[in-house]
């Protein structure tokens, strides 16, 4: 089959995003239904089919997506109203826009490194991510799901808490 | 320029501590915002102002709160015209939260007069726009669009703020900019209502010229 000339093919635009928490367990076909979702929530199916989003790949806490050239900015305030992928509480900001996928590469930078650690709390204990930048992220798997408690090294203190860098959550 | 992101709800009300939140908040490109019910500090080059709110819904209550003058930030839950016409007039009050929830008619053009000459902002939670879907939201949508006309032309100030109770509820600036353009702000409007937090302190009781 003959393919479209590049006069008729559509303009598209690419968006960088970072995902928050880094640890989010959600695939592409995930991530993309929670921006459909929220892009039809805000502006109806007529301004979603205009924005024609798709996700193109997620590359550890960032996501490539993909929009109709002019529409950046809908897409942008969409992704903004997100709070919550497969009912686990998230927040993705968007960094940058490029016309290719390959400028949009510049902007990732060298994945995260975190040490697993233990922390207690109040005598209960609970795993977590220490940072590089001070943020410990703690997680607690119970019945209702995950329970993510963000603080940061200065706050252990406060919290009576110690930390034991383990090899692996 | 001051960017405030007013009002924020911190551990143990949240599940983000204050120290993370004004980590967060620097990185998103705030240099102060108000939390509700903690004391006043700077974390990471962030001033962290003590915000109050006064729930009650009584003008007992909202002397009570002005009393205290411990420099925090005072914001009172709208109720009725007649109660946000006396919470307005009162010294010493600084937002008036909540008018999502009212009547349209619980915040006229007198309130509106009211609000420009004594210098109390009229407080817009985005996380009402984030957490509600639907009807709940387009009602929002509506609400903040009727302030907004209001607002441009009686000229009393706007503070915009997160209502964040973790990390993950935070926005940037540039989100919130996007985020109040649904309702028609432009981002010159939302830049300056992001600003407003220090005018709240300034003496209202003196004469200022009305251009």
């Amino acid at each position: 089959m003959k393919p479209l000339p590049p006069t008729l093919r559509e303009n598209r635009r690419y968006l960088l995003l970072r995902i928050t928490p880094a640890t989010l367990e959600a695939d592409e076909r995930e991530l993309y239904f929670a921006v459909s979702d929220a892009v039809t929530a805000l502006f109806g199916d007529t301004i979603a089919a205009e924005v024609h989003t798709a996700t193109i790949v997620r590359e550890g806490e960032y996501l490539i997506l993909r929009c109709r050239r002019g529409r950046e900015d809908t897409l942008c305030t969409a992704i903004a109203t997100i709070r919550s992928v497969n009912g686990t509480p998230v927040h993705l900001t968007t960094i940058s826009t490029s016309g290719t996928i390959k400028a949009l590469r510049r902007g990732i930078r060298a994945e995260r490194k975190g040490n697993s650690i233990i922390c207690t709390i109040n005598e209960a204990e609970r795993t977590g991510i220490l940072y590089a930048d001070e943020k410990i992220d703690l997680i607690r798997r119970d019945m209702k799901g995950q329970d993510v408690v963000f603080l940061t090294k200065d706050d252990m203190e406060i919290f009576h808490a110690t930390t034991t860098i383990t090899d692996g959550i | 320029m001051t960017v405030t992101d007013v009002c924020i709800h911190p551990f143990p009300e949240g599940d983000s501590t204050l120290r993370r939140m004004a980590l967060t908040a620097r990185e998103f490109g705030y240099d102060t915002i108000v939390a509700v019910d903690h004391v006043e500090s700077e974390y990471y080059g962030v001033l962290i102002l003590k915000g109050r709110i006064v729930r009650e819904g009584t003008m007992k209550a909202v002397n009570a709160a002005v009393r205290q003058r411990d420099g925090a930030v005072i914001g009172v839950v709208a109720g009725d015209n007649g109660f946000n016409r006396s919470v307005v007039q009162t010294p010493g009050i600084h937002l008036l939260c909540g008018l999502h929830r009212t009547q349209r008619n619980a915040f006229d053009h007198v309130t509106a007069k009211l609000a420009a000459g004594r210098r109390v902002a009229i407080h817009l939670d985005f996380s009402q726009l984030l957490a509600c879907r639907g009807h709940s939201r387009q009602k929002v949508l509506i609400r903040y669009q009727e302030l907004l006309s209001l607002q441009r032309k009686f000229g009393f100030s706007f503070a915009i703020g997160s209502g964040a109770r973790s990390v993950l509820d935070q926005r940037t600036v540039s989100e919130m900019i996007l985020l109040s353009s649904l309702f028609g702000m432009t981002r010159e409007e939302t830049l300056t209502a992001l600003g407003t937090v220090p005018d709240l302190f300034e003496e209202s009781s003196l004469p200022r010229v009305v251009q």
